[in-house]
């Protein structure tokens, strides 16, 4: 088995002093830095955010292989420069106004890093104002809302609206999620796509950037 | 026919002359908002709306299962428009000061690591005098004369110390110190059952009550193996104690999708699901076709529907029919009433819901 593949098992497998060891051979042994992050840590993501769709596996899964990651990243990242990984595209995530609830947020966020994505988090609360001037800054690919009560879901198209009336709508993807979200919702205030769980979300915002 | 002999007669398959009516709840806010549609101004809580909207009334006995003593609830600070305080719970979390409804933001749990949960559960010790309830035997009384269901709390096994852990703690802890999250569980089962004990002993209940809140919308918090490696051997003690002092009808309150760990309960004892969260995936009609009439029901209604109208509404009781006609089921709301729900909908569900339970 190739150092990147042991390096993914052990990423699927949350594992993270087997991690770092196997990268710190890695790099000992003269492997790019850039194919240890894509063929070995995001590689290895993939399968865990692929599982965890499936339900094989679940949320503690899910964050003993982000740790593992991370540990993997930091020895990885200062060796690189930032032209070497190009991530596939950039996605701002906030949960919506009103709405002070994170964990669904945060996995989504989680796995949208271990497949690569650059993800700037805005917490929880976050206005249609600061999600536009987010936008605005940081120009990203994609826009990701997160509501867990129906109160705060119209929240979700107040950022919308705000989105065109600033003339941004046209350079950024939108997509929503959390429990009482639907697809019809999504559709309804005109976002671009709609996630049911964290697992999906990274798949709509592959389609989406693609 | 009254009150309690229905609920044990509907939840034994048995004929009644209507089915049970009862109702999850209300968010508090929702009752401004009817205020504003006609709904009459004392009509400010859920005691008052139940009787209101008619609804059957039951009795929940609640041993002393929580932190004694509990933390002091104090404000640390305001700031943005949002306040951070003590919950008696010891968590820290924050809230918008406006009071407007949101899951609060949890910042910080008072267990961290094995000597934080040390000293932690001196609040929790099974023997403490002061989980003893000096007026038992009142209760067993009152109990007794009750011609409406009487209950009783069986706390939780899994949901309180995730509360006290916080989330992706104790979804670390399950693979980090899988030992420690064991021994805080074991507790918390020696508690339920030192605390339910008495009160088995002296009244007869119809049902027994839990909470965990362990799933999301895509599944449990843990996966089943390991729910059924820390849970079940727990569960069973707690339902055989139960059955051994007749309880027939024993729940924990989930929400969010539990398809996955039915088994688990069933398997315990624990034979009834509550509120079963349609739009999570939990559903009423799916439960009985795989486990017939080994599994009682509560709850299973859409509250979604609530906000599309009476089309929505009625299809969504129509849908649920054959199964309440069959038996062991209580249809309601699955959780408490969201807000913006119309008042007239909701009045529009009672009167189509009534009619399906027989009135």
């Amino acid at each position: 088995m190739s150092y990147f593949q042991q390096i993914a098992q052990a990423v699927i497998a949350g594992k993270a002093p087997d991690t770092e060891r196997l990268i710190n051979e890695a790099i000992a042994a003269g492997c790019n830095p850039a194919d240890i992050i894509n063929q070995g840590l995001v590689a290895g993501m993939e399968v865990v955010a692929d599982k965890f769709k499936k339900n094989e596996f679940y949320v503690p899964e899910v964050l003993i292989a982000a740790r593992a990651m991370h540990a993997g990243l930091a020895i990885v990242r200062p060796l690189i420069s930032d032209t070497d990984v190009q991530p596939l595209g950039k996605v701002i995530i906030g949960t919506v106004k009103g709405d002070l609830h994170d964990i669904g947020k945060k996995l989504v966020a989680m796995m949208l890093e271990g497949a690569g994505f650059e993800v700037i988090d805005l917490g929880i609360d976050v206005s249609p104002e600061k999600f536009v001037e987010a936008v605005r800054e940081h120009k990203p690919d994609v826009l990701g809302m997160s509501a867990l009560l129906t109160t705060t879901m119209p929240a979700m198209a107040d950022t919308i609206k705000l989105l065109v009336e600033s003339g941004l709508r046209d350079q950024v993807k939108v997509i929503v999620g959390g429990a009482p979200i639907t697809d019809a919702f999504a559709r309804e205030i005109g976002a671009d796509g709609y996630a049911p769980d964290a697992g999906s979300a990274v798949d709509v915002t592959k389609s989406l950037v693609a | 026919m009254n009150a309690r002999e229905r609920w044990q007669r509907v939840f034994r398959f048995q004929s009644v002359d209507r089915i049970p009516n009862y109702e999850f709840g209300y968010w508090e806010q929702l009752y401004a908002e009817w205020h504003q549609q006609g709904l009459p101004p004392e009509i400010k809580d859920e005691k008052s709306a139940d009787a209101y909207f008619g609804l059957d009334t039951k009795m929940t006995v609640s041993p002393r299962l929580g932190l004694i003593p509990p933390f002091e609830v104090k404000t640390l600070y305001v700031k943005d428009g949002r306040r951070v305080y003590q919950t008696a719970e010891g968590v820290i979390c924050e809230v918008h000061e406006s009071g407007d409804a949101s899951i609060p933001h949890y910042l910080e749990f008072p267990i961290k690591d094995r000597a934080s949960w040390n000293e932690f559960k001196e609040r929790l010790d099974p023997d403490s005098p002061q989980r003893q309830v000096p007026n038992i035997d009142e209760i067993a009384e009152r109990c007794r004369l009750s011609d409406v269901p009487v209950g009783i709390n069986i706390g939780s096994l899994l949901g309180k110390p995730r509360d006290w852990i916080g989330f992706e703690q104790t979804a670390l802890l399950a693979y980090d110190d899988p030992e420690l999250l064991d021994e805080i569980i074991e507790n918390q089962c020696q508690l339920i059952i030192q605390g339910i004990t008495p009160f088995l002993e002296r009244i007869r209940f119809d049902y027994a009550a839990g909470w965990e809140d362990i799933c999301f919308n895509s599944g449990p918090l843990l996966s089943p193996a390991m729910l059924r490696d820390f849970l079940l051997p727990r569960y069973r003690r707690i339902a055989d104690l139960l059955r051994q002092h007749g309880v027939e009808v024993i729940w924990t309150d989930c929400d969010g999708n539990i398809m996955e760990i039915v088994d688990i309960w069933l398997e315990a004892g624990y034979n009834c699901m509550f509120p079963i969260e349609v739009r999570a995936g939990s559903d009423p009609v799916l439960l009985r076709e795989r486990y017939g009439q080994d599994v009682l029901l509560l709850g299973g209604v859409d509250k979604m529907i609530l906000y599309q109208g009476p089309e929505a509404i009625l299809a969504e009781l129509k849908r649920l029919a054959p199964v309440v006609e069959e038996g062991g089921f209580v249809p309601h709301i699955d959780h408490r009433v969201p807000c913006g729900v119309p008042l007239e909908n909701y009045l529009y569900y009672h009167k189509e819901k009534r009619a399906l339970l027989g009135y």
